[in-house]
């Protein structure tokens, strides 16, 4: 059997025992799964092909002249040929833009279910489901520095995709800035690919790193501290590395021309073309909380002591995974809760946490219901929607959608775990 | 400001604001703007400032711009197709001559 491809919104079934929404590792993984059981299951992705941030393209690139990209990325081909390969329907270029409890209406004669709302092909629907799974993923948390809007600073993720998916390599003056793993893993990538970086001003808080120093030993005897190793050493030794940055703006005229970071008290100045902006990444809960869920870092659902929504009705659930890395590829993790990297929470005190003079840009932290809680990450070696640990919680706010558009200061969220994007 | 790593074989033919591109097939509408030198994508609607792509995975809204006479279309989200119409937006979008509320 293939998955079913389907393109226009008439060809989509009225009802389905399980909408998945995302194609991403977690998505791609709840697919394969579900698939070998005899359900109906429905796989909404909103970008034209499977694989997510983690895998973008991995269908269309040729591992030949995008080797490159490291085996941790090539690692993906075999979960999107699994999924290729199961007997499940497959709606790309997809949006859902409503979760819902369905109300009264039974769901064929087995309680109420969900209501999806999906675009496709210029055409609306509401779907049925009796179970959907968020497997929605992350995005990077916005970096809101004066000069954010100009064209030509976009974040690294943005550079990325940008290289993964057309093949862009940015050139002239290109400076990174920020913050964490995936910052790094992309200046590797980028030199792989040929591209000159002018400067990385790393804005890593060196003031945490006794806190990070108990952690250390665990995350030694993790997969992922070798990688961090290499990255490290190869972006140390191959381009111009600023410490201690505590501060950063963006200038020009209709377009980026200039970076100035603050280091200690003084401010400097370096040219730029492309600046890649990089701080971590938040789960994207938007879905989980307008269908009313209750958050708790690892799933979303609706316990049955809350009792009045609709939503915790025996046979109607929502599962949200914030599951990134497929079981096969999760690397053995060790037990105390590691952060990574352990020097990567960032310093409450950092100069662009003061309020922005400026209106919200999208979804942001501030923005998404739930800014005043930890989102921690995790990696789960049981797939995805299993709890693995005791997480705070999460409460999503009412007012959360009215905040978005005046000025405000970003609270960052801390980074618990932080999983490597390949 | 970007280049390609490897030239396409095979190429789209599309416009924006009536300049005739090419692209690769497969290729987001934003990815083929920025491969061209495309700087300005659109105005933004309240401050009227060249806004350009700032997420490319369909989080930020940055990169809108009218496709086929639509406007509001994130490039990011729409691939490049044979003949494709692209402008640059200039404020908000427009239906039947007023702007929705």
């Amino acid at each position: 059997m293939t998955a079913q491809i389907i393109t226009t919104a008439t060809d989509l079934a009225p009802a389905y025992d399980i909408i998945i929404v995302g194609a991403g590792p977690a998505g791609l993984t709840a697919a394969t799964e579900v698939a070998a059981h005899s359900i109906s299951a429905l796989v909404i992705n909103e970008s034209s092909e499977p694989g997510g941030q983690m895998y973008r393209a991995i269908t269309r690139l040729s591992p030949e002249a995008y080797e490159f990209l490291g085996p941790d990325y090539w690692q993906g081909t075999a979960l999107v040929d699994a999924f290729h390969a199961s007997r499940i329907s497959y709606a790309p270029r997809t949006a859902v833009w409503s979760l819902a409890p369905a109300g009264d209406a039974p769901f064929n004669g087995a309680g109420a279910g969900l209501e999806v709302g999906i675009s496709l092909a210029g055409e609306a629907r509401l779907l049925r489901a009796r179970h959907v799974i968020l497997a929605t993923g992350a995005f990077e948390r916005p970096m809101p520095v004066p000069g954010w809007t100009l064209p030509g600073v976009m974040t690294a993720g943005a550079g990325q995709v940008a290289l993964k998916s057309a093949g862009l390599v940015p050139e002239g003056r290109v400076v990174l800035a920020g913050c964490g793993p995936m910052l790094y893993l992309l200046v590797y990538q980028l030199l792989a690919a040929g591209a000159r970086i002018s400067a990385v001003l790393d804005t890593t808080d060196r003031r945490q790193l006794p806190k990070a120093v108990p952690y250390l030993p665990d995350f030694t005897r993790s997969a992922y501290f070798w990688k961090g190793v290499k990255l490290l050493v190869k972006v140390l030794s191959s381009v111009r590395f600023v410490r201690g940055v505590t501060g950063l703006e963006a200038v020009g005229n209709g377009r980026v021309e200039k970076l100035r970071f603050r280091t200690g008290r003084k401010w400097n100045e370096i040219d730029a073309d492309v600046v890649m902006l990089h701080q971590g990444v938040v789960p994207d809960i938007s879905l989980a909380s307008s269908a009313g869920c209750a958050l708790n870092g690892t799933t979303a659902s609706s316990p049955s002591s809350q009792g009045s929504t609709a939503m915790d009705r025996p046979r109607s659930a929502v599962f949200q995974s914030l599951v990134t890395v497929p079981p096969s590829a999760a690397p053995p993790w060790p037990k105390s809760q590691a952060v990574w990297p352990p020097w990567a929470r960032w310093p409450p005190s950092a100069p662009w946490t003061r309020p922005a003079k400026r209106t919200c840009k999208g979804p942001c932290n501030a923005c998404l219901p739930g800014f005043d809680a930890v989102v921690p990450f995790s990696t789960s070696s049981t797939g995805p929607g299993t709890p693995s640990a005791s997480r705070p919680t999460m409460k999503p706010s009412s007012a959360a959608a009215k905040r978005c558009g005046r000025a405000r200061s970003v609270r960052p969220l801390p980074l618990a775990r932080l999983v490597p994007i390949s | 400001v970007f280049h390609k790593l490897i030239e396409p074989q095979e190429t789209l033919a599309f416009t924006f604001d009536g300049k005739p591109l090419k692209a690769a097939r497969g290729d987001s509408v934003a990815a083929a703007l920025l491969a061209a030198g495309v700087i300005a994508f659109r105005h933004s609607a309240v401050g009227g400032e060249p806004r350009a792509p700032y997420c490319m995975m369909g989080i930020c809204f940055d990169c809108l711009v009218t496709i086929d006479g639509i406007a509001n279309r994130q490039s990011c989200q729409v691939d490049v197709a044979e003949g494709m119409v692209v402008q640059s937006q200039h404020g908000p979008r427009v239906i039947d001559g007023r702007i929705p509320e």
